[in-house]
């Protein structure tokens, strides 16, 4: 897959993620699906949001009926001693980990991968070359 | 430790169940690029 190449890192800014935002339509329909906010559903957005907690509380909950022991909550009383460090997290987090990687893999790069293999498959190339 | 690995690996069992019902039901069924 050519903008999948070893010199066209996907992360931030890419050859190919450059390629592809040449043409300006191309470039409008990205930026439109960035920010345009009824692209997605209210019931998907809460999906996305609650479904990491969701998995997190289920896993703790199997392994303590499984007589594992409860986790402890030391990152959340780390947080409350200091409340900097959430918005440290949310923009670090953000900024250089979600952000380009979003706008590269899901924007960009996995768009194209669904035109060629299924959803399942597309998603296991990206995970498996980002 | 914060939490055992047994959690963990539940965490990836449910995490793979979500992920593949989402990419291989849902998004082809409502047709989710």
């Amino acid at each position: 897959v050519d903008f999948l190449d070893p010199h066209g890192d996907l992360g931030s800014g890419s050859e190919g993620c450059r390629a592809r935002l040449k043409d300006k339509e191309a470039r409008r329909d990205f930026w439109k699906r960035v920010i345009d906010p009824k692209n997605v559903s209210t019931g998907w957005i809460l999906f996305a949001v609650l479904i990491f907690p969701a998995v997190f509380a289920a896993s703790f909950a199997i392994d303590i009926l499984l007589g594992g022991a409860a986790p402890s909550l030391r990152t959340f009383s780390d947080i409350g001693a200091d409340p900097l460090l959430i918005v440290q997290l949310v923009v670090i987090g953000m900024l250089f980990g979600a952000l380009p990687e979003e706008l590269g893999w899901r924007g960009v790069a996995l768009e194209r991968l669904q035109s060629r293999w299924n959803p399942l498959l597309a998603s296991l190339v990206l995970a498996l070359r980002g | 430790m914060p939490f055992s690995e047994r959690a963990f690996l539940i965490q990836a069992v449910i995490g793979a169940i979500v992920a593949v019902t989402l990419l291989e039901v849902i998004a082809p069924a409502r047709r989710i690029r």
